[in-house]
């Protein structure tokens, strides 16, 4: 019995954060109608020991603009690990200043889904500038919600599951 | 033994764990990034100005699964495989009892999720006339999915079983219940009784929506507080209902019948709203420069008071804000004005077209949004003009709810409203001077003059209503294609020829690049500050 209790104990992660899926869990789609969606891949390889039990697929829409859509990365929300990005290229817009957009379809590992596609950063295509001289979204982190801010205001707040 | 394995196991996985964050937690764009997100991955973001897209890898097509096109009635099931494709929560059960699924295309096959088709779906409420018998489904926002397994799954119920009691899907149930006579005590008969029953009774908990191009965002209760502070700016409603055209008449400046904000008209915009039996009844509503400067001076008035000249890029959320404050057709007139003046700048003046070009992509965007292009189209060739011509825009559009300003304002979209590079807002209708919209006015005043457009490159399959795009020579966006770029020239009736656009591109749907008159293409608006209906 011992020997189980410490089997189980060794198998427990012990830093306490969340650690982030692969992005090959992900795969982005587009139909004729030249939308987008992403979708979180069941039974994937290199799923959280948490994510185990998840048994839905999970999809969601994305915005573009343009013909390519591709994954880029997964990073964390810092202060609300049960969130992640899942980062991607969603294209180029403008008349006079072109500026790609990089979005993040929202996910909740608590509830298991998406919570929304949300803009992440924007870079302006002009060599003379950098993301940093460009107003960027804001995701502020509360007690109980996220709040995702562009130009000082709330586009979305999704509330905590803690 | 087993000890020794996980012992040996969980010891390799802290040595991992631990170079994972010694490697990956030194990323320096950590500490320079603006937003409060640590990147864990070291994957590179692209190089500034360097177009690292590639061509897409796989065709896309149509995709019918063998369960499209089927409609299953729900009952008093609870959908919990149902996911929002906006993302969020599912609508409470009570939204979808005992009304009906219909099964769209595959979103994604078995071969791109590794296990089985997730197809969309559309969701409907029962609902009914005012009798209770005629019953039409009422469509529930949003659009939603399922995976193939949780289709069938709903189709092994049989209708009976998910049947609730008898016409219950009727969703006024009061309508529908037996009435005894102590019950009609007070009415003078029954049908008086099912009136007031009907009228008290809860209907479906989502309206329906016209459109299905935006997604619905979640507010804070802070976010909806009566004042502006900072980051809880209130938004602005909707207007609703037939639109009836003014301004020029054309359609492109619309009253809405429902307008949240009709009772605070700018001063000195009557001329605006005018229809053409005021200003023959009153020559000082007219139509002209002067009247029209007076009007957009108004506006700027409105949304700069209390603002610094120019305003600073804190300001933005604010001003852009009050610009939803405006009557639809007010809104709808500054958005015209500011755009032009900002986007074609000295070019309209020059060549009218260049700032009628820009009044027409953003008609057409708007008209995309709505999802009402071919409807109008067939207004147009029904009606030359006059007033059955502008009856049927105004039914056409009575389920519309994005207006002129909803476009110009979409995140990225119009580069003078950036708010960093290409933003000009702030030194075009931010400042205000003497003059400054003499040249926007012209091509508001002018743009239904033209009798003819000429539209050259791309392809012979011409549509002036399905311009969609334009971008000024100099930039290179992923999308730009000299191949489809569009060059426009035409006719006035008082202006004569108009010269070829030069100082912008147009562009038919830069999203499929087999399409030759800009079918398929739409967008979904952004609407940072507005109500839904």
């Amino acid at each position: 019995m011992m020997k189980v209790l410490l089997f189980i104990f060794l198998l427990t992660p012990v830093w306490g954060k969340s650690v982030l899926p692969s992005l090959e869990q992900f795969k982005i789609t587009q139909r004729a109608n030249k939308k987008f969606y992403l979708i979180k891949k069941r039974d994937a390889k290199n799923v959280h020991l948490s994510e185990k039990k998840e048994k839905k697929l999970e999809i969601i829409e994305l915005n573009v603009t343009g013909l390519i859509a591709e994954l880029i990365n997964i990073t964390e929300v810092k202060g609300a690990p049960e969130f992640y990005c899942v980062v991607y290229s969603a294209g180029e817009s403008g008349t006079s200043a072109i500026i790609k957009e990089h979005r993040c379809a929202l996910y909740n590992s608590a509830l298991m889904r998406f919570e929304g596609d949300l803009p992440f950063q924007y870079i302006p295509k002009t060599k003379a500038s950098s993301p940093l001289n460009y107003e960027q979204p804001q995701y502020k982190v509360e007690q109980d919600a996220l709040k995702i801010l562009e130009s000082g205001f709330i586009i979305k707040t999704i509330k905590r599951s803690h | 033994m087993l000890l020794l394995v996980a012992v040996v196991k969980n010891l390799l996985l802290l040595l991992f764990t631990f170079l994972s964050f010694w490697t990956f937690g030194q990323d320096p764009r950590e500490s320079e990034d603006p937003r409060n997100i640590s990147f864990k991955t070291n994957v590179v973001v692209a190089p500034v100005g360097e177009n690292t897209e590639k061509e897409p890898k796989e065709t896309v097509q149509a995709s019918l699964g063998p369960l499209s096109n089927q409609e299953i009635q729900i009952g008093r099931l609870t959908l919990d495989g149902l996911i929002p494709l906006s993302g969020g929560g599912l609508p409470p059960q009570n939204a979808y009892r005992n009304g009906q699924i219909r099964i769209g295309e595959v979103l994604a096959t078995a071969s791109e999720t590794g296990s089985e088709n997730i197809y969309e779906v559309l969701l409907f409420a029962p609902s009914s006339d005012e009798t209770g018998l005629d019953q039409k489904p009422v469509r529930i926002p949003g659009r939603f999915s399922l995976t193939e397994s949780q289709v069938r799954n709903l189709m092994g119920f049989s209708a009976a079983d998910q049947a609730d009691i008898s016409l219950s899907n009727v969703v006024n149930r009061r309508y529908s219940e037996e009435v005894d006579c102590d019950r009609l005590a007070g009415f003078s008969d029954e049908s008086s009784y099912r009136e007031r029953a009907a009228a008290t009774a809860q209907g479906p908990v989502n309206p329906p929506l016209p459109a299905e191009r935006y997604e619905r965002s979640t507010r804070s209760p802070s976010a909806a507080a009566p004042t502006y502070s900072g980051t809880d700016l209130p938004q602005a409603n909707f207007a609703t209902g037939q639109t009836s055209a003014v301004g020029d008449g054309t359609g492109l400046i619309n009253r809405r019948e429902n307008d949240p904000n009709a009772n605070q008209e700018t001063p000195g915009c009557e001329p605006l709203a005018a229809t053409e039996e005021d200003r023959e009844a009153n020559p000082d509503l007219e139509m002209n420069q002067e009247n029209l400067t007076n009007c957009i001076e108004s506006i700027q008035d409105f949304i700069l008071r209390g603002v610094s000249q120019p305003p600073s890029a804190s300001d933005r959320a604010l001003v852009f804000r009050r610009l939803f404050e405006l009557p639809n057709h007010e809104q709808e007139f500054a958005a015209a004005i500011f755009t032009v003046d900002g986007e074609a700048g000295h070019h309209a003046r020059e060549n009218p077209l260049e700032g009628i070009m820009v009044l027409k992509v953003l008609s057409n965007r708007r008209d995309n949004a709505n999802g009402v292009e071919s409807e109008l189209a067939a207004c147009r060739d029904n009606f030359a003009s006059g007033p059955e011509r502008s009856t049927c825009f105004g039914e056409v559009n009575q389920d519309s709810v994005f207006n002129l300003m909803d476009v110009a304002l979409d995140r990225l979209q119009f580069s003078m409203y950036n708010s960093g590079d290409g933003g000009n807002w702030t030194s075009k209708f931010g400042h205000k001077r003497p003059g400054q919209f003499e040249d926007s006015i012209n091509s508001f005043l002018n743009y239904s003059g033209v009798e003819e457009f000429n539209i050259r490159g791309g392809n012979s399959n011409a549509d002036i209503n399905k311009i969609y795009h334009y971008h000024t020579p100099g930039v290179n966006p992923a999308w730009r294609n000299d191949n489809l770029m569009l060059q426009i020239s035409g006719t006035h009736e008082s202006l004569g020829d108009l010269a070829p656009t030069s100082a912008h591109v147009f562009y038919y749907n830069h999203d499929n690049a087999g399409s030759t008159n800009g079918d398929g293409w739409y967008r979904n608006v952004r609407h940072e500050f507005r109500n839904f209906p």
